[in-house]
């Protein structure tokens, strides 16, 4: 999600600017707090950093560097924090071993606004292709 | 040619051309004599969960099935040259996790010449024309944000090349068939995708009155080790060893039924990029004969 909030800065007398916030990104300064390499699964050359985080708010995030790549030629692979390197579903229960996080659809550099933040217990980063129900990769977070 | 492996012939000539991207006509040396036609009306249906990806690891993924319509027809302009067209009109398919997305297919149309008509040995040139849309996105019935590329054509241009040579047991009621092929590809957006090429061999009988038997294996190797990242449907990389079986019941001079069993193998050529299950057609046929 991409939203804002607007704030009226005075660069010179009577030249006042418009500085978009977008709220979905990091306020200043991301501390890394954990972090990962994503391992590859199922030949779909997922790699990159992974980041557990926050910003200079206190708002947690996480973070994928400008190396994160993965197989999108096939659409969209949906970003799970998981406690295990495992995708565990158990809907009946409400999935506890799973928190939703996002759909991927680029490569590259992006954060994603966990709010509230994600309890302790979540270990690893997950890639998971839900159409075809096969795992792209993960990323253990220490 | 003798009048049951005239029939016989035509056993061949639709079975494959959904499961495929060759062109099942294309497989014998035999043409249509001048103002014969050859047209069926098909459905088909696959399923599978066995998905072997570009190296050739099994996995298994839900489950991905596809159905179509398809017509194919052919047309003997000269004695030695035939025209045809092979058209899945209708196709529809999806992930059990997916809704199902609708299209046609892409249209093959191209020429089949008789080098040869004592040796039956003929050569096709068949475009393959990106009629159907290069993209289509599936959405996820769980996650509305996840789609997934199921376009019902590869998005491509590309040109088939068919040397096929036939040849008969009479009088006992036994064909063979032996035939290669080349698959020229072009790109898809920016996604260069590599060549193939195809062999397979049919043979077919005719054990009673107005019923025909046929089976064949067939293998697809790719040239190109450097594979582009594009959906599995379109077809880059793949690799494989099919055999089919099928029977014709001929029902009059003009019309018949064709049933059609396709199948996987491991060996000799090993599954890549493709999902291996089991493929049912039946198919109406309508032809008219000097």
């Amino acid at each position: 999600m991409i939203l804002a909030g607007s704030i009226i800065m005075a660069c010179g007398e009577d030249e006042p600017t418009i500085e978009t916030i977008d709220s979905s990104m990091p306020q200043g300064t991301f501390t890394s707090s954990k972090s990962g390499t994503f391992v590859e699964q199922n030949d779909t050359g997922s790699a990159g950093l992974a980041e557990l985080g926050t910003d200079e708010d206190g708002t947690q995030f996480l973070h994928f560097g400008s190396n994160f790549m993965t197989n999108l030629g096939t659409g969209t692979v949906t970003v799970y924090l998981s406690t295990s390197d495992t995708y565990m579903a158990d809907p009946g229960n409400g999935n506890p071993d799973l928190l939703l996080i996002a759909g991927v659809k680029n490569n590259g550099e992006q954060y994603f606004k966990l709010q509230p933040a994600a309890a302790s217990k979540f270990t690893h980063v997950i890639l998971w292709c839900g159409s075809a129900n096969i795992p792209f990769g993960y990323a253990q977070l220490q | 040619m003798d009048a049951y492996l005239y029939r016989i012939i035509h056993l061949i000539l639709g079975g494959l051309f959904f499961v495929f991207t060759f062109p099942a006509n294309a497989q014998s040396g035999w043409t249509k004599g001048r103002g014969e036609l050859f047209t069926k009306v098909s459905y088909l249906h696959f399923g599978a969960d066995n998905y072997y990806n570009l190296s050739g690891r099994s996995m298994k993924t839900a489950r991905f099935s596809q159905q179509a319509l398809g017509l194919y027809g052919e047309y003997g302009v000269t004695d030695r040259l035939t025209i045809l067209m092979d058209w899945p009109f209708v196709k529809t398919q999806g992930f059990q996790t997916t809704e199902n997305v609708w299209g046609t297919g892409d249209l093959k149309v191209g020429a089949k010449y008789a080098l040869s008509k004592k040796i039956p040995i003929s050569i096709s040139v068949i475009p393959d024309l990106p009629l159907a849309q290069g993209n289509k996105f599936a959405q996820n019935k769980m996650n509305a944000f996840e789609q997934i590329n199921l376009p019902t054509g590869d998005g491509e241009f590309n040109l088939y090349t068919v040397l096929a040579i036939s040849t008969s047991l009479h009088p006992i009621p036994v064909y063979f068939n032996f035939y290669g092929g080349y698959n020229f590809r072009t790109k898809y957006e920016s996604s260069d995708l590599s060549d193939q090429l195809i062999e397979g061999l049919e043979v077919g009988y005719n054990p009673v009155q107005k019923i025909w038997v046929k089976s064949g294996v067939r293998l697809q190797q790719t040239l190109s080790n450097e594979n582009a990242v594009v959906s599995f449907v379109r077809g880059e990389g793949t690799e494989l060893t099919s055999i089919y079986g099928g029977i014709f019941y001929q029902l009059n001079e003009n019309w018949g039924i064709d049933l059609n069993y396709f199948g996987y193998l491991n060996q000799p050529q090993k599954p890549r990029n493709i999902y291996t299950g089991s493929v049912f057609s039946i198919g109406i046929v309508f032809e008219l004969k000097k």
